[in-house]
């Protein structure tokens, strides 16, 4: 009965950062899916192994290790070529710019060659630049999380978001005019 | 003094200027790159740059995993969800909070306190003269009962063991040797 409602918690707590991550690393709605339902299980086969406060990194890391895992095996076979598409429901769930269509077009175009500069990343840079921007981890728990030193934490980020302000010198000049 | 090729700005200042944009810098480094951008354009120009990406980074809005990946977890791993009782609810309503996890603690902390404040000395059976000089004198007829038997079993041990089954057994040994000895 406990089990079933940490396991609930956790679930409702992290599933879309667990999705977002691995959307990122594999670049692939399905793969991220199935990436998603594997950790979760995992968490179920493990659920009184850990607390609430250790949840969040135990979770992230054996999402980051099975994405790895899963790009090792993956890198010389046959790849599913479906990209992310996240931006025909972004389109329908804006409200922001209602009233303004060129307005919601324009930000989509954006947020799609952000989202696809981020994908872009070198692996290492992505990892960190994800958890720190994107998912709000502090630069400690991504450490535990990756199992990398503190400081090659922070140096990766700096690279990038340097890379990134590269691929998307165009973006950023346009958003100053 | 290594600087930037493109901007003529050292790679430090670069490095200050993008946590400055992406909001992870110290207040004082906010300060130094501020004031730096105001006094060059082209320190103004890479922060502003920065700042713009790191907006738009910020802005991003993250995906949403579909329902039907958490109903074929739960199907896969045979998840009971109906089953949840009262007693589940009440703890995790009660401990998934710090707030919650402090005011019981807090409960407990204060009834244990509240047990030793108010608690009742437990009763001290105080014995009679007569009780003790009862008990005094049990004691002195155990002693004298345990006296008793040391010394039998000290007299059975002195003239019955060692002296019959012990000595006259080593004398005869003793004599048997000699015999041997003096006759060979």
């Amino acid at each position: 009965m406990l089990e079933s409602s940490k396991f609930n918690f956790l679930v409702d707590q992290h599933k879309n950062r667990i999705y977002n991550y691995a959307l990122y690393m594999l670049r692939n709605r399905l793969d991220a899916e199935d990436i998603t339902q594997e950790v979760m299980i995992r968490t179920w086969q493990n659920i009184n192994k850990f607390n609430f406060n250790s949840a969040r990194a135990w979770i992230m890391r054996t999402t980051h290790n099975l994405c790895i895992d899963y790009l090792r095996k993956n890198r010389l076979s046959f790849q599913r070529e479906m990209p992310i598409d996240n931006e025909k429901e972004n389109y329908l769930e804006d409200k922001s710019n209602e009233g303004n269509p060129a307005l919601v077009a324009n930000k989509n175009i954006i947020d799609a060659e952000i989202k696809s500069a981020i994908e872009n990343l070198p692996e290492k840079y992505k990892c960190a630049f994800v958890l720190y921007e994107l998912q709000g981890f502090k630069y400690k728990e991504i450490s535990k999380i990756l199992d990398v030193p503190l400081n090659t934490v922070k140096v990766n980020l700096l690279r990038a978001r340097k890379h990134l302000q590269k691929e998307l010198k165009f973006y950023a000049n346009e958003q100053l005019k | 003094m290594r600087t930037n090729n493109l901007n003529n700005i050292k790679p430090e200042l670069i490095d200050k200027i993008i946590s400055a944009a992406y909001g992870d810098a110290s207040f004082i480094e906010r300060m130094i790159v501020n004031w730096k951008a105001s006094r060059n354009d082209e320190v103004r120009k890479v922060l502003e740059g920065y700042k713009a990406t790191a907006n738009s980074v910020h802005s991003i809005r993250n995906g949403k995993l579909p329902e039907y990946v958490i109903e074929s977890v739960r199907r896969r791993i045979e998840f009971e969800n109906e089953s949840e009782n009262l007693i589940s609810k009440i703890y995790f309503a009660l401990f998934t909070k710090p707030i919650y996890t402090a005011a019981v603690v807090g409960i407990f902390v204060l009834a244990i306190i509240s047990m030793f404040i108010f608690r009742q000395p437990a009763a001290i059976h105080k014995y009679s003269k007569a009780e003790i000089e009862l008990a005094q004198r049990q004691l002195g007829e155990s002693i004298a009962i345990v006296n008793k038997v040391f010394n039998k079993a000290e007299q059975k041990l002195d003239k019955e063991i060692i002296n019959d089954r012990v000595s006259k057994q080593l004398n005869k040994g003793l004599n048997l040797v000699n015999e041997y000895l003096i006759g060979g």
